[in-house]
């Protein structure tokens, strides 16, 4: 590591080890480079105050997943690795052009603390800045992190230098094969953006960690797409459960030929998007931030009446001249300070044999002051992938030990949208199933379900009621013409041979659809039809 | 009519196109926040030409035949009316505090200088229609000049 004091170039420490223990190369003066991994740290201290020198002396180390292979424009996560000499507390921020995220750190001499970071990284490539500093404001270290951009084809990971060395030879190059460590695969959520897909084998898998199993599941139950390689049926078949969209995105392969054969497959294929956040807002109560305009234009018109009213009445000069300020200094002490109001959505998607579904909540902060407005969410199990609805500016994430807080600015008159995606375990309360005389469904949950819409044949139906244990089909009932706003939508997004049915949930129920952002109204997609084969694809 | 309420129906007059211009502007993509932030933005900038104008029209025409203290006090409440909508594109994000000063600091001493041109026509040795046009071509100069550089002086002021 390199530090820059008042006297020039110095450096502060001469080694580094990576999360595993291993040594890395000595770090040279003004540069650190890792042949292969692509990091190139560097860092700037100006300063040569108590603080700075504190900051100077405390060892960083960057460890950014996927072995530092990264896309423009995907999301990823980088660990960062603080070593003090004194107890204290440093702040960890990273930024690009679409995400800042940043943690506070608690420092225990002598004792190496990791955080995780999640990040987009920039279109334009380049280097990555990672700032450290002891508190807020105050003059950051800046670590620089080169990644080693992958911008041509489709990313397919693999922790196999057998598969990898088959995947090398890629004659069409529609996608590009790296091999990658185990420990290197992330340990959110957010850090699989950057794959397309993942080939793990059982000796890979059983080298995760809690926390990357966790990250490994949700990146499979979002359905991302993954090739078991050469696995024991049952932890083949114990992954293939946590597979969302119907298994269209999993494989077991024990054979190069069957796993050529299932990135041919599935790297074409997308899953059904999720919907938008424009799409989730018009799911919303149209008067969702209405007050508050209404507040402002009351606040307006009264002011004008009451300047109209003086003008009239001939008041004197100074009363007239007096009002105008008076209504300028109230316009603060209205509204400076409070709390913006908070609507949400949330949308949860499966497939009717699926044990998880797919999330996606839409939160907008109708802006009633002038600040900062915080969303705090549970991170327990990684980080939900959030993204800011309307990108002008770069997504705010602070994290803490249990919580992702979320920090938007808050201004009068003006809407913010947040919308998380994510996974959650849930058990459908209806199974649906395609045959010959069409769709059926059957309430397989101990409650009630509500009316809801069938969407089949570029058709929709009206879902009645139904009791538990209760079954229904669209035989002799008549396509109906519904006036909710999703779904014309739902009608082009349900492929031929698939049928989709649209519930809306009771809030209790659907809290814990949404995952980590609960919503005040909330719908359950469940799709059913056109299966894929799970099963292996082949025998070496 | 006093030249206060001159002032105040001078005021309500350019404030209520602008507000009412503000609101439809948003009303576009209300909830969008691009929509607000530039209809707020524009609005000031919108109210500041304005401002200008009016006390244009003030000191020049409809107040040349007040006294001087009536004149004053009718271009402040026209230069007050719309105060707030100033705090309101604050509050809306759509101007720094430090932008709004500087555009009032600027329009106060446009119209100082308005008062001051008005005041030195009146000693020219000159009357009739020929100090009347004087006065008006003078204000009406001022205003274009203001136009015509206007992305200058909205520079300066910081937005």
């Amino acid at each position: 590591m390199m530090a820059k004091g008042s006297g020039g170039w110095t450096a502060c420490t001469t080694h580094a080890t990576n999360e595993n223990g291993t040594r890395l190369p000595v770090v040279s003066i003004k540069m650190l480079k890792r042949a292969g991994s692509g990091i190139a740290v560097y860092l700037a201290i100006a300063s040569c105050s108590p603080a700075a020198a504190a900051l100077r002396d405390m060892a960083v180390e960057i460890f950014p997943a996927w072995n530092g292979f990264a896309v423009p424009g995907k999301t990823t996560e980088v660990a960062v690795r603080l070593t003090a000499r004194e107890d204290g507390q440093a702040i960890v921020r990273v930024r690009s052009a679409e995400m800042i995220s940043h943690a506070k750190v608690r420092l225990a001499a002598d004792q190496a603390q990791v955080t995780r970071l999640p990040l987009t990284a920039p279109l334009s490539g380049g280097k990555l800045a990672i700032e450290i500093a002891l508190e807020e404001g105050a003059e950051p270290r800046i670590e620089q992190w080169s990644p080693t951009w992958i911008t041509d084809t489709p990313l397919v990971a693999t922790t196999t230098d057998q598969v990898w060395r088959a995947l090398a030879d890629n004659p069409s190059r529609s996608y590009t094969a790296r091999i990658v460590t185990a420990r290197g695969l992330p340990r959110t959520p957010h850090g699989y953006g950057t794959v397309d897909a993942l080939i793990i084998d059982q000796s890979g898998l059983t080298r995760l960690d809690a926390q990357q199993l966790s990250a490994l599941f949700a990146f499979l139950g979002g359905c991302g797409r993954l090739v078991a390689w050469d696995m024991t049926p049952d932890i083949a078949a114990r992954l293939g459960a946590a597979a969302g969209c119907d298994r269209q995105f999993f494989s077991h392969v024990q054979s190069v030929e069957g796993l050529r054969a299932a990135l041919t497959r599935m790297l074409p294929l997308q899953p059904v998007a999720l919907p938008t956040g424009a799409r989730l807002s018009s799911l919303l109560d149209s008067s969702s931030g209405q007050s508050i305009t209404g507040t402002v234009a009351l606040f307006l018109a009264a002011y004008c009446v009451l300047m109209w009213v003086a003008a009239r009445a001939a008041f004197p000069a100074w009363v007239v001249l007096l009002l105008p300020p008076a209504a300028s200094l109230a316009v603060p002490l209205i509204w400076l300070g409070r709390a913006p109001e908070l609507v949400s959505v949330g949308w949860a998607e499966m497939w009717s044999d699926d044990r998880v579904a797919r999330t996606a909540t839409l939160v907008q902060l109708h802006g009633a002051g002038r600040g900062t407005g915080e969303l705090s969410l549970p991170a327990v199990g990684g980080l939900p992938v959030a993204q800011i609805a309307s990108p002008q500016r770069p997504l705010r994430l602070e994290l803490g030990n249990d919580a992702l807080t979320v920090r938007v600015p808050v201004r009068l008159l003006a809407r913010e949208e947040l919308l998380f995606t994510g996974v959650t375990e849930l058990v459908p309360p209806i199974r649906v199933t395609l045959d010959a005389g069409g769709p059926r469904v059957r309430n397989t949950s101990a409650q009630a379900t509500r009316s809801g819409f069938l969407f089949w044949n570029d058709q929709q139906f009206t879902l009645p009621a139904l009791p538990p244990g209760a079954q229904w089909s669209t035989q002799g009932v008549s396509p109906s013409r519904s006036a909710n706003p999703v779904s014309g939508w739902l009608r082009t997004q349900t492929p031929k041979r698939t049928v989709a049915i649209l519930l809306r949930l009771p809030r209790p129920a659907g809290d814990e659809l949404t995952g980590p952002a609960p919503a005040d109204t909330q719908w359950l997609l469940v799709r059913a039809g056109a299966a894929h084969a799970t099963a292996p694809a082949g025998r070496t | 009519m006093t030249a206060p309420q001159h002032g105040v129906w001078m005021g309500l007059l350019y404030t209520a196109p602008v507000v009412v211009w503000a609101f439809a502007q948003g009303a576009l993509e209300w909830q969008h926040l691009a929509g607000v932030h530039m209809a707020m933005h524009t609005a000031v900038k919108v109210l500041w030409f304005t401002q200008i104008i009016a006390l244009s029209l003030l000191v020049s025409g409809v107040l040349v035949s007040y006294p001087l203290r009536d004149q004053a006090t009718g271009a402040l409440a026209a230069l007050w009316l719309p105060l707030p909508i100033l705090p309101l594109a604050w509050l809306a994000g759509a101007v720094s505090g430090a932008a709004l000063v500087h555009g009032q600091l600027l329009v106060w001493g446009v119209c100082l200088l308005l008062l001051l041109a008005v005041n030195g026509v009146r000693h020219l040795p000159i009357t009739g229609r020929l100090r009347a046009l004087s006065t008006v071509g003078a204000q009406l100069l001022g205003v274009a000049v203001m136009w015509r550089y206007r992305e200058v002086w909205w520079g300066w002021i910081g937005v």
